[in-house]
């Protein structure tokens, strides 16, 4: 039975004269027409039945229960034409709708989309690899393969990029000693080898890497800052925990490693030899996901800052020291020393936190070498320095990045996006699959189609290609900048992104997963996500069989009419 | 649909309702103020008292419109059919009945609907 014409529509709209006195109850009409079309095609009267006694309804707090009412009820029609559509065994009901050509149209869009974009199949991928299943993250897995994979072409760059999944930090050294065998153009990875951890276990000492560093390049500075952090590291083991600045300073083999390093004519860190050396094998193995190109950006930081630092200072105190003392051609060469430094460092690299280490190294140089310069009565050079201090003081205060390269950032509407559209994928195109494959083996002569499911089957194919076809769209809208950035920065191209803007992009989508799974890895603090996941949906089960059971206990008999 | 109609009290209260005027056609809203049910509740357990057969649902006639309610939109009717009603009692008197006799006493909802399944209601005390 349907109700009389002027209630056909769904639109809301025609609700007769209902008293539309103010916004909330036009508002509670429109969504009531809302509602109306949203339930299921063959109980709409009932939402309409709902509809029409909003003309009744005076109050506006009663009106907005009603709408509340009217959305329960709504979830409850779906619910019993899903679950109860019909019983298994019956004929199939004649309101079933099967899947119909716009259906079956966007279905093939929705996949074409999916495999045809590479923003779609690229960062669905991505999407899986950044919910990593161990603390390693899922890229490990793949890292290994592309290990092996180097191991036995003799791709000496790829078993140095894939060194640190390689197992033990003395197998990921022997992995770079590999290398540096098969290409001894690639000698300079010891710099970065010894400052990614490894001299905390004496490796660079028991490799030989600083001794082979200083052969291969002894007009760099950076050896030798290898060699201070390998001393420093053995001061710290001696200390049992972080010496005073004093030990370290007065420390005559970190002293004289430092002194070479102030004294070498250059300062270079290979940043750009790495960052080139990554590039290339992140395009050779096709690795564009998030999580191999946040390793391989994280990795670019330069080695030594810290003692070139803590040997500025002490220059520095020396040199007041000497003012003090009137030794001013002292004064002023161990101040010159720390600017020549600074600006052999500069010169290098073009990294923030350089930088910063570079403006403080100048501003206590210059702030000894001003009255030095206006004593002797070198009125220009004062000036300049004085200039120059103004303007490392006023950009001292005006930088507010955190100091580190990569930056913690709140969840971003382009990271939740994308994991809601990935989850989209898996969940239509999983109801979708179930869909297709269950209507095709209803055409032949199984009696599938005369089970409950058949019912499932055919909702699933009406409405699911819509909802998988909107999820591909935005897991596109959310990966596809990435991806573009990506393939410039691989490209090597003028307009790609700087590193900085390729490390946000990357752990916008890495930030989900981390505030969800990283309380999971850390000892004794660790939540048990999967496990209560597990536990309540095993309850909900449980609680459903349970009512299900109560529900038919408790159906009253019928007497024979 | 194959969805049980379960006697929980929400079902009695309603079923008490429609049969005490069980001749008469009953609207939701009515309904729902009569018996204290929301619309979230009422009408899921309308909906599958008619599904059963035990509802008789009816839209008001646009003739019945103009002359009475000034153009408004026809509304839905309910009554209990002819099943419903000896289901109703059943239900109804399965329930109180076995209530009243340990507790001696009725509300005025199930007064009324003992009432109306000629039955006298229990007196307090």
């Amino acid at each position: 039975m349907r109700p009389p014409n002027n209630l056909g529509n769904n639109s809301g709209n025609n609700s007769g004269n209902y008293a539309r006195q103010n916004v909330v109850r036009e508002f509670v009409a429109r969504a009531f027409g809302w509602i109306v079309a949203l339930w299921p095609a063959d109980l709409r009267e009932w939402a309409q039945a709902m509809q029409a006694e909003l003309g009744e309804i005076e109050s506006t707090r009663e009106s907005l229960q009603w709408l509340a009412g009217g959305m329960m009820s709504l979830g409850k029609a779906w619910w019993n034409e899903v679950i109860y559509g019909w019983k298994d065994g019956e004929e199939e009901p004649r309101r079933v709708q099967t899947p119909g050509p716009v259906a079956l149209a966007l279905a093939v869009v929705a996949l074409a989309a999916f495999f045809l974009w590479p923003s779609t199949h690229e960062g669905f991928s991505a999407m899986l690899q950044s919910w990593p299943t161990n603390p390693r993250g899922a890229s490990a897995g793949v890292m290994c393969d592309v290990a092996k994979q180097a191991r036995s072409n003799h791709d000496a760059r790829a078993l140095i990029f894939t060194a640190g999944y390689n197992g033990t930090t003395e197998d990921a050294a022997q992995a770079m000693d590999e290398a540096v065998a098969i290409d001894p153009s690639l000698t300079w990875i010891y710099v970065h080898g010894a400052s990614s951890g490894y001299s905390y276990y004496g490796i660079p000492e028991k490799h030989g890497w600083v001794k082979k560093l200083e052969a291969w390049d002894p007009s760099n500075a950076a050896p030798y800052l290898v060699e201070a952090a390998v001393r420093q590291q053995e001061l710290w083991n001696e200390a049992k925990g972080l010496p005073a600045k004093g030990v370290i300073v007065n420390d005559p083999a970190w002293r004289a490693a430092m002194e070479k390093a102030f004294a070498a004519p250059r300062v270079d860190f290979y940043l750009d030899r790495e960052d080139e050396l990554n590039r290339a094998v992140l395009r050779k193995y096709n690795l564009h996901g998030p999580t191999f190109v946040f390793s391989s950006l994280v990795r670019i930081y330069p080695f030594g800052l810290w003692s070139s630092g803590l040997y500025s200072e002490f220059l520095i105190g020396q040199a007041k020291d000497a003012q003090q003392n009137g030794d001013t051609a002292a004064a002023a060469r161990a101040a010159w020393a720390v600017v020549q430094f600074a600006e052999r460092l500069r010169q290098n690299t073009d990294v923030e936190v350089v930088r910063r280490i570079v403006d403080t190294m100048l501003l206590s140089a210059y702030e000894v070498l001003q009255p030095l310069e206006v004593a002797a009565g070198h009125t220009g050079s004062a000036n300049t320095l004085s200039i120059e201090k103004e303007i490392l003081i006023r950009r001292k205060a005006s930088r507010k990045m955190p100091y580190l390269p990569w930056t913690v950032r709140s969840l971003n509407p382009t990271g939740i996006s994308f994991h809601i559209a990935g989850l989209g994928i898996l969940l239509f195109g999983g109801a979708l699959l179930f869909s297709a494959l269950y209507l095709l083996a209803g055409r032949f002569p199984t009696g599938l189609r005369a089970k409950r499911a058949y019912r499932w089957a055919c909702t699933f194919g009406r409405f699911t290609p819509a909802g998988l076809l909107a999820s591909v769209v935005l897991l596109s809208s959310a990966y596809a900048p990435y991806l573009r950035g990506v393939n410039l920065y691989l490209a090597g191209a003028k307009d790609a992104p700087t590193s900085q803007e390729l490390l946000g992009m990357t752990e916008s989508f890495s930030q989900l997963p981390g505030e969800i799974l990283g309380p999971m890895h850390q000892g004794q603090d660790r939540v048990y996500f999967w496990e209560g996941l597990l536990v309540a949906l095993l309850a909900i089960g449980a609680l459903s069989v349970i009512r299900f059971a109560f529900t038919r206990r408790r159906e009253p008999r019928m007497k024979a009419a | 649909m194959g969805a049980n109609v379960r006697s929980s009290k929400q079902t009695l209260k309603l079923l008490a309702a429609l049969t005490a005027k069980a001749a008469s056609w009953h609207y939701g809203y009515a309904l729902s103020r009569e018996t204290g049910l929301q619309s979230g509740t009422l009408y899921p357990i309308l909906m599958r008292l008619e599904e059963r057969g035990w509802l008789e649902t009816q839209w008001e006639t646009p003739q019945s419109l103009a002359e009475k309610r000034g153009g408004r939109p026809p509304r839905h009717m309910y009554r209990l059919t002819a099943s419903g009603r000896a289901w109703a009692m059943e239900a109804l008197s399965a329930t109180y009945g076995s209530k009243a006799k340990s507790h001696g006493r009725l509300k005025p909802a199930r007064q009324h609907a003992r009432i109306h399944l000629g039955e006298p209601a229990l007196e307090r005390g």
